[in-house]
């Protein structure tokens, strides 16, 4: 490396082009580089050379390195190298083709598993298979409750008898019919409800200032002003104009959806996941503009969607309404997948909400942060809290201690005679860690209280 | 606030203001430092842009100040957030002098990035990835082309000293926006800035110990401590150059209060470590990691 090149010209001519080339072809290197890096090089090196009367190897591999992205700059190191060493290039070969996996990607797609084969799992705990609920045993049903659903005046019931009505037709027809009469409805309330949002963060009439743009002066404001006053041209000034500007403040949102086996016991023909996904279905969906992220979790934690990550919202809320149209059966395929070996219902957010505080923690400080967290908060054995459990209302207070709003959105089930015992102390401690407490019985009431909630922050 | 107070604020302004700020201690340029300082130097001279990259408190912003002193360069910086806006980057024209006299030269308000391009100084984009698009695009001209479309003027041509460096950090990603391309294509040269070796941190500590006589193995203990941070696994964010700058300066000025240098480092180090740093696992502490840390190396 300490050689000395004093008549350096043409090993650059030569070493310049053959390492955007390689770096080009380099499968690691995924954004390329541009003709604006090779022309950079040779810029920096000019410097060097004026400097010292020479170029070292050291100096070539440099400028390699400095003039590519940092994530880049590793590879690049190796590949500067591995021209001036004159060995081939290593990792440009084209891989086998796998016939298998290509006769995979020819074969028919099923596109219900696929619709769900989002996310990533974690936390996989091992241990005896739970049998799933059969809502034709259902031995909660004795039980009387009275909580109700709707998505608007008149529309309660209406909602109500097609869910209960259809949900357990084993025809797919008439499922994806009740799925379509559902995301019409509940996106109706979303359409409302984001309207009043927006009302919220009307513009806002305020004096210029140095550095607002003046694009957004209100002119009419601005004129009225100014001969209300009864000023001259002469005499106006700066703060004489108005400027119109919608001030928002940005806001993440993740979306915590248990969908472990209790939630999918019914009371009166309708479980939590019922409750839930009306209520969430128009929350996200008025929400999208935001950066949100949506994770399930059983046994197992599924990250729907990254915070950062771009998705479309429709197919979002079908994969939300599925699992109000289609059976718990179903449902438990597809997340239990194929394999049979993973336990699946179980009741662990600790991972979801320990992703949730990460992510919303790295969101930004000027982003209001909001967790909602849509459960029927059978969480622990009555008089039993284990560590793992602890753990949870402790993410739930680090949440409130980081600025992160918690809201508990709670099934009205949850209150019920059945899981009553299991959820009261479970429900303190969640309010005791700071939580907003909002019931889901109803959307539309729902999403008023979500909007005063709002309102506060 | 009374009317006396009120009256002496503008003379106070007036005397505070400098022609430009000065580093009062010296910069060590050593190891990292010296490299990327002479990457800096070789970037301005050939009008290729850098960027620095690297965690907070490494820094990234005294180089480029260092930068702009030794080459006798006005200064200018504006720390990208979202509320940073193209009008306040370049400038706006006053509506009421508008009014007066039209969009004339005279009515028009610079902001700092055309200050540095007409005045020829160094304008230090700090946390450039925190840039809005909207701010990004209005950076495209001026960092390539060294010119910027100013409308009815035309075409403003920057002074043939302007410089442009760039500053983010690869933790930091709150609030962040994914830079565009062609942004990314116009930054030539990306110097990565990690924390310091052991022997250019303990020279960096004592520079910036106010009497400079403080003892061999305090510094040496401030600094074991600082790194015991970036090796613990649980931490996310370690405790920065900076932090112990901080804890090496009220130690050095506070050291008589206190028995011994361990009983100053005890009182101070949880205060000025914890402020930035941020633990993994939620359910730990960093405080609870820093008094281990202290524990085990103050024992």
């Amino acid at each position: 490396m300490t050689e000395l090149l004093h008549y350096p010209f043409t090993i650059v001519r030569y070493f310049v082009p053959e390492f955007i080339h390689r770096m080009r072809r380099s499968r690691e290197v995924v954004e390329k580089p541009s003709p604006r890096q090779g022309i950079a090089m040779c810029d920096l090196l000019m410097p060097r050379y004026m400097r010292k009367g020479d170029l070292s190897i050291q100096d070539l591999v440099d400028v390699a390195v400095h003039t590519s992205k940092v994530d880049n700059q590793g590879i690049a190191q190796r590949v500067a190298l591995e021209i001036l060493m004159d060995v081939e290039e290593s990792d440009s070969e084209l891989p086998e083709l796998d016939t298998d996996a290509l006769l995979g990607l020819m074969a028919p797609r099923n596109e219900e598993k696929l619709k769900f084969e989002f996310g990533e799992e974690n936390d996989v705990v091992q241990g005896e298979i739970k049998p799933l609920y059969d809502s034709e045993d259902d031995i909660f049903r004795k039980f009387s409750s009275k909580p109700d659903i709707g998505v608007g005046p008149g529309e309660d019931e209406l909602i109500k008898q097609a869910i209960k009505e259809y949900k357990n037709r084993r025809d797919r027809a008439t499922r994806l019919k009740l799925a379509e009469f559902l995301k019409l409805k509940l996106l109706n309330l979303a359409i409302q409800f984001k309207r009043k949002m927006e009302f919220l963060n009307r513009p806002i009439i305020r004096p210029y200032q140095y550095g607002d743009d003046p694009d957004d002066i209100d002119e009419d404001r601005s004129l009225e002003n100014i001969f209300d006053q009864g000023k001259t041209a002469d005499d106006v000034s700066y703060d004489d104009f108005f400027i119109r500007k919608k001030e928002k403040r940005k806001k993440a949102i993740i979306f915590i959806l248990d969908i472990s086996n209790t939630m999918f016991y019914q009371l009166e023909g309708l479980t939590s996941i019922h409750y839930s996904v009306m209520s969430l279905v128009p929350l996200i969906w008025s929400l999208q503009e935001e950066r949100y992220g949506l994770v399930f979790y059983e046994s197992n934690s599924h990250i729907h969607k990254e915070l950062h990550e771009e998705q479309d919202i429709d197919e979002i809320v079908d994969g939300l309404l599925y699992l109000v149209t289609s059976t718990t059966g179903d449902v438990e395929k597809i997340f239990k997948g194929t394999q049979g070996t993973q336990t699946w219902g179980g009741t662990m957010p600790t991972m979801s909400l320990r992703w949730a505080l990460e992510t919303l923690r790295d969101a930004g400080d000027r982003t209001e942060k909001i967790c909602f967290f849509f459960s029927d908060f059978v969480l622990d054995e009555p008089g039993v809290l284990t560590p793992e459990k602890a753990e949870n209302y402790a993410i739930i207070g680090k949440m409130q201690d980081l600025g992160i709003h918690v809201v508990a959105c709670v099934s009205p089930l949850a209150k019920g005679g059945v899981f009553a015992p299991y959820t009261e102390n479970v429900l303190k401690m969640v309010q005791e860690s700071g939580a907003e407490m909002i019931e889901t019985e109803k959307p539309s009431d729902f999403l008023d209280r979500v909007q005063e909630f709002l309102e506060q922050i | 606030m009374s009317d006396g107070e009120e009256l002496r604020f503008p003379e106070l302004l007036q005397k505070s203001i400098v022609d430009g700020i000065r580093i009062e201690n010296q910069v060590i340029l050593k190891g990292q430092y010296d490299m990327a300082y002479r990457l800096l130097m070789d970037s301005i001279d050939s009008n290729v842009t850098p960027c620095l990259v690297g965690p907070p408190g490494v820094g990234k912003s005294l180089l480029a100040r260092k930068v702009a002193e030794d080459t006798g360069r006005g200064f200018y910086e504006v720390f990208f957030d979202e509320n940073m806006t193209p009008s306040r980057l370049i400038g706006a024209f006053d509506p009421a002098l508008v009014v007066r006299r039209g969009r004339a030269v005279e009515s028009f308000e610079p902001g700092s990035l055309m200050r540095a391009m007409v005045e020829g100084g160094l304008f230090v984009a700090h946390e450039l990835n925190r840039a809005t698009e909207f701010c990004q695009n209005s950076l495209i001209a001026p960092l390539e082309e060294r010119h910027y479309h100013l409308y009815p003027f035309g075409m403003i041509k920057a002074h043939e000293n302007f410089a442009f460096i760039a500053t983010q950090n690869p933790i930091e990603t709150s609030g962040t926006y994914r830079l565009s391309r062609v942004l990314v294509d116009r930054i030539g040269c990306w110097i990565r800035l990690t924390y310091p070796d052991r022997e250019t941190e303990i020279e960096i500590l004592r520079v910036n110990a106010p009497a400079f006589n403080m003892a061999e193995k305090t510094i040496n203990k401030i600094y074991e401590i600082v790194n015991d941070t970036r090796q613990n696994s649980e931490l996310e964010i370690p405790a920065s150059p900076r932090a112990g700058i901080y804890l090496t300066r009220l130690v050095d000025r506070y050291m008589e209060r206190f028995e011994d240098d361990n009983a100053a480092i005890r009182f101070f180090a949880p205060s000025v470590l914890s402020k930035e740093m941020r633990v993994r696992d939620p359910t730990k502490s960093v405080e609870g990691i820093i008094n281990e840390i202290l524990e085990k190396r103050l024992e």
